[in-house]
């Protein structure tokens, strides 16, 4: 079994190192992962040092990326900015993956008004438009980058909801799963010993998928002032606060612009390799 | 909706027009829970946010009977529910009550907001599928071929881009640099109170007063939001038709017309074209939906008076009916599309009819 | 076919980008663009709203009894109101209306709509219903109090004797704009005195007179003809919503608007280099202040209080962001107004703060958490305050968000923001910075941010304040001012001043006469284009 799992993943590897837009993303995100990690020794000054005499200066050899209002050095601050992305898009993993699918397969498995309700309950979340729906809840719980992910995860459910309910279906009436049953296993034992392996696989590409729309949902947020908050640096905030200086400070706005867009790239570019791989049809 | 109610075929015409009816009032009653579902998420997601809609309306230095008279008038001190089922009561009777930051009837400051949001996502929608769809449709036909390639990239870095940030970007270079495009705002200020007509969008109204320089104005001022959601709606638009159309490529027809020897360009656009409409439709409705929510960034770049920048405000100074209104409206709206698009399939689909 | 549709495509794509080039076109000579910021206007009622933007607007569609005047704050001049005589005793105020004004509607102005309109005020009892009020003023004694006894003439009596500049300030602010009660009478639904008539149209006398009004898009008013004081020479004013600073300093260059109002420091400091708009510091009357709440133990101790006076820098604020935004002050009577005084005793000393810090027996700090509004230059001056705590070992959790709430029911640990009063007189920013007669929870003194930070007033502070609101004689006022002044810098108070506020604008060359009150009263019958 493990040496299977372990073929499928080098024959997933092989795949991806065969498409190269597909690995260029997967370069890019481990670059964001391990620039994330290692930014104490990236970053060349305190990200968080003020220095009002030198504020607004342009890039220069000391300052690779300008400073920004307050005279902090914009490179330093994009590279601790990586965790801050990187801790938003995890945590919002880590809480949708399993709410999602315990919706979703408690409902697909269970069917009836459970379905019905469960479903509805979805449906009302998704008939939102998701940063409307992200605006709300992070207006409501206030600003701050936990209430953030909270906020995020709140719209990235639903889809998720119904792509595990989807896959419960499927595999509902399958033979182990009526064997289990007979076992008399209950429906927790079923759903995670049995189902869970079946719908990983799709629901992680779906992630994958999604988590550029988490990345530009956040800095969304944190452009309109509700994501992460002072001092800790946030690419959406460094270039929503970066537009008071607009004309004369262009790298304010522009650099974490182009890291958004790099990063939120860099994962559509590999969520879609992977689809490919997975779903060879559409390549 | 639900695109999966299709299989029903019954036997006599009088049992499937009551078939129908009772669909009909199932998907009606659908629709109003949802509805219902939307409106206490919102009025509870807006009783928690931390402002406070008395001090919104008085201001910070007042003192504390001001408040407090205040906090009686705008109906604060009762229960949450008795507010809840109050509101319910007047949306019933389709008053959605005042805003207290605009102090206008709700209903009247969407029939203002509302116009030149769907202006802005109508044209967008347009600029997307205008250049989304054959562009999907090309790569499909050249799959593999370095104009496939350069289109996918397009397309990821449509679908990658910070909307707000690009904006901004094209405001700097376009605006500030260039002096190529008109700041923000709907028209040029001189040209503002010459048509104040029936339908709000100053697009329309302007060729119906045959304002043309008015017309031209407005025009200009909607190009550039217009097309930084057109974009974005293009690459969204042109990733789904590419995978519709390849999947038709698939098909047998394809080979067999290929056998007999038709033309490449009559296959797809006579052929295949024709069977992927409906999907395209589909999408184009859902598009348009999105757009909505890609309006509030935008709104907010380009001071665009519209829904999103009324939500954005009204959310921030606490204006409860006016968040209520918005969202309702807003789930209206994603409601019916998604409810037409689901009937157009089923009528104009040759497979589902 | 597709190559077609791509040629027709870029065709329209490029049309549209191509024409813009030839409409940039200055404003017209006869109307006057200003760019602002509308979200926080709550409707055109006089005697409701409470904000600046607002006041601007109220002020040219109405009329007052008293007018001061931009270059001379101080002093009271004839508005609505040709004359005026104090009583002996010092209570009793007698106007004499000036006759031959008429409203917007046809209507002539009478002493009649006075003292409907003064009424109006005090009965409503909404924010700025304090002008009146504060001087002992209320509902139930209004009719005895404010009265027409003729055509021409009001009676105003005041229960106590106060200095009678406090009066006739309260009678210049927008406040008590003298509203059209007929019309209003026309207009009135369910008794609400006009109040719903009055969110979107005017009832006023002004020089300029309301035409169009969106919510957070555009107002337009046109000059009224028959203004008594003559046709003023702006046919039109319009007031554009544009709330990017660098968005309205585009369009200020590029001459789409004449004045813009809300700029960042960056952008304004860019004009000034440009030369083609004059920029105007206006001081305004309040400060950007640090409140610290007393019911903390640590924030209550005198010198973590004076510690906290040396973690703002001051200078490097001053250099950057408040350049335009304030000026240097750390003594609590503003600028330009009796008492004032010019000593800046306090500068950036981490070393000096941690040393307060060891003595008040916090050697090593503590952590806070630091309510802000996240808006320019406020949450700037915050982060930097933020910056240098952390430099003397207090680590800030700063929040930013609308905490006005919490600020007013006590609820928070550091609060910062700047305020504005209206009343050109040392005693309005004194009454909420230097009063508190009952600090406890439930006296609800939620006017007075000296309440809201639970700070204990000094005594004597309190006394002088009080006896100088009531001093009639100026120059004995005045010492008492200064006075007052020392004795509250030395206080180590729990509201920490650091700059007075200057509302900064960026008007065109060609335009005159457009000239920031202090007192949120900027006229625009004043305003000329051209030589």
């Amino acid at each position: 079994m493990r040496q299977a799992r372990l073929h499928k993943a080098y024959v997933l590897w092989l795949s991806l190192i065969a498409n190269p837009l597909a690995f260029a993303g997967f370069l890019v995100v481990v670059g964001l992962v391990l620039v994330a990690t290692f930014a104490p020794l990236l970053a060349n000054h305190d990200p968080i040092l003020q220095d009002l005499t030198m504020a607004l200066k342009p890039p220069s050899a000391v300052n690779w990326f300008g400073t920004d209002e307050f005279g902090r050095d914009v490179y330093s601050r994009l590279v601790y900015g990586a965790r801050t992305t990187l801790y938003i898009s995890v945590l919002v993993t880590v809480i949708v993956a399993p709410i999602g699918f315990a919706i979703g397969a408690t409902a697909g498995y269970l069917g009836g008004w459970v379905d019905v309700v469960l479903m509805r309950i979805t449906d009302i979340f998704l008939s939102f438009p998701s940063l409307v729906l992200a605006l709300a809840f992070s207006a409501a719980l206030g600003p701050g980058i936990e209430n953030a992910v909270i906020a995020i995860a709140l719209t990235v459910w639903p889809p998720i909801a119904r792509l595990a309910r989807a896959e419960t279906l499927t595999f509902r009436a399958a033979d182990f799963v009526v064997a289990a049953e007979l076992q008399g296993a209950g429906m927790g034992r079923i759903l995670f010993r049995h189902i869970v392996p079946l719908c990983a696989p799709s629901i992680i590409i779906r992630l994958t998928l999604n988590m550029s729309s988490v990345i530009l949902t956040a800095a969304g947020l944190g452009f309109l002032g509700l994501g992460a908050q002072p001092p800790m640096p946030e690419w959406g905030a460094m270039a929503a606060s970066g537009r008071q200086y607009l004309l004369d400070a262009w790298w304010l706005t522009t650099v974490p612009g182009i890291a958004i867009l790099l990063v939120s790239l860099a994962f559509n570019l590999l969520g879609d390799g992977l689809r490919d791989i997975m779903d060879p049809r559409n390549a | 909706m639900s695109i999966s109610q299709t299989s029903a075929i019954a036997p006599g015409r009088a049992k499937a027009a009551l078939g129908a009816l009772r669909k009909v009032a199932a998907s009606f009653a659908v629709i109003l829970t949802t509805l219902l579902g939307l409106l206490v998420i919102t009025f509870v997601v807006g009783r928690m946010v931390p402002a406070d809609p008395v001090i919104a309306v008085i201001g910070d230095q007042a003192d504390h009977e001001t408040y407090e008279r205040v906090y009686k008038e705008m109906g604060l001190d009762q229960p949450l529910y008795v507010q809840f089922a109050t509101y319910l009561g007047n949306v019933a009777h389709l008053d959605f009550g005042q805003s207290h930051v605009t102090k206008n009837a709700v209903s009247s400051d969407l029939a203002r907001v509302f116009p030149a949001t769907l202006e802005l996502a109508t044209l967008a929608t347009l600029i997307g599928a205008g250049f989304g769809i054959p562009l999907g449709i090309i790569s499909a036909v050249r799959k593999g071929t370095w104009v496939d390639h350069l289109a996918r990239i397009v397309g990821l870095l449509g679908h990658s881009t910070p909307i707000f940030w690009l904006g901004t970007i094209v405001i700097l270079v376009f605006y500030a640099k260039f002096g190529l495009i008109p700041g923000s705002g709907r028209l040029d200020v001189y040209n503002e109170g010459l048509v104040d007509g029936p339908t709000h969008s100053i697009l329309v109204d302007a060729v119906l007063a045959g304002e043309w320089e008015v017309f031209g104005d407005a025009l200009l001022h909607v190009a550039a939001p217009a097309l930084i959601l057109g974009y974005a709606a293009m690459a969204y638009l042109s990733r789904m038709s590419r995978s519709f159309m390849l999947e038709q490529l698939r098909q047998e027809y394809v080979l067999t017309a290929k056998a007999k020897g038709l033309g490449q360009r009559a296959i797809v656009w006579r052929h295949a074209f024709r069977n992927i409409r409906v999907q395209l439709l589909t999408i184009v409705a859902l598009a348009y939906c999105g757009l909505l929510d890609g309006t509030v960034l935008i709104e907010t770049v380009f001071a665009w008076p519209g829904l999103g920048q009324y939500l954005t405000s009204a959310l921030f100074f606490a204006d409860m009916n006016a968040v209520l209104g918005s969202v309702l409206l807003i789930g209206i709206i994603s409601i019916a599309i998604n409810l037409l698009s689901d009937l157009t399939y089923r009528f104009l689909d040759p497979r589902t009819r | 076919m597709k190559r077609r549709s791509f040629l027709m495509a870029s065709a329209i794509m490029a049309s549209t980008l191509a024409v813009p080039v030839a409409v940039q076109a200055a404003t017209p000579d006869d109307q006057l663009v200003i760019a602002t910021n509308m979200s926080s206007m709550r409707g055109l009622d006089p005697n409701e709203l409470n904000q600046l933007e607002a006041a601007e607007i109220v002020a040219n569609l109405y009329e007052r009894l008293i007018i001061v005047s931009a270059d001379d704050i101080t002093k009271p001049q004839p508005g609505i109101a040709e004359s005026w005589t104090v009583s002996d005793d010092g209570k009793t105020f007698t106007f004499k209306i000036r006759s031959g004004v008429t409203f917007h509607s046809g209507n002539p102005l009478t002493a009649n709509d006075v003292e409907w309109s003064l009424r109006r005020l005090v009965k409503l009892g909404l924010a700025p219903s304090v002008d009146l009020r504060q001087w002992g003023i209320t509902d139930k004694n209004v009719d005895e109090l404010i009265k027409a006894t003729d055509d021409t003439t009001v009676v105003l009596q005041m229960p106590e004797v106060w200095n009678p500049n406090l009066i006739l300030f309260s009678l210049a602010s927008f406040s008590t704009s003298i509203l059209d009660s007929k019309l209003l009478a026309e207009n009135e639904k369910n008794g609400d005195m006009g109040r719903e008539f009055l969110q979107t149209n005017d009832a006023g006398s002004g020089p300029y007179s309301l035409k169009t009004w969106r919510v957070n898009d555009l107002l337009i008013s046109d000059a009224f003809k028959d203004y008594w004081q003559g046709t003023p020479k702006m046919r039109r004013v319009i007031l554009r919503h544009m709330p990017e600073s660098s968005g309205q300093r585009l369009q200020l260059e590029a001459g789409d608007v004449d004045v813009a109002t809300r700029l960042s420091s960056t952008d304004l400091a860019a004009i000034e280099m440009g030369g083609k708009a004059e920029i105007q510091k206006t001081p305004g009357f309040g400060f950007y202040y640090l409140a610290l709440n007393q019911k903390d133990e640590i924030l209550s101790n005198p010198r973590v209080r004076e510690a906290f006076r040396y973690l703002i820098d001051y200078d490097g604020l001053a250099n950057t962001v408040m350049k335009y935004y304030g000026i240097k002050q750390q003594t609590i009577i503003p600028g330009g107004l009796p008492g004032a005084l010019n000593e800046t005793p306090y500068k950036l000393d981490i070393e000096k703060a941690k040393q307060l810090l060891a003595e008040a027996g916090y050697p090593n700090g503590f952590s806070k958490v630091y309510y802000a509004t996240p808006v320019t230059p406020e949450y700037e001056v915050a982060q930097s305050l933020q910056a240098n705590a952390a430099k003397a070992g207090i680590k800030l959790d700063l929040q930013g968000g609308d905490h006005i709430g919490k600020f007013r029911n006590r609820e928070f640990e550091i609060f910062s923001a700047r305020t504005g009063e209206r009343l050109p007189d040392p005693h309005a920013v004194l009454a909420s910075y230097a009063t508190n007669p009952n600090n406890t929870d439930d006296a609800k003194l939620a006017g007075l941010i000296a309440w809201r930070s639970a700070w204990e007033v000094p005594k004597n502070i309190q006394d002088m304040v009080t006896a100088a609101a009531h001093e009639t004689d100026q120059q004995k006022r005045a010492d008492l001012y200064a006075k007052i002044n020392k004795a509250y810098l030395e206080a180590s108070p729990a509201l920490v001043t650091s700059f007075q506020r200057t509302d900064a604008k960026a008007v065109r060359k060609e335009v005159t006469g457009y000239v920031g009150h202090s007192t949120w009263l900027t006229r625009w019958d004043t305003v000329s284009k051209g030589d």
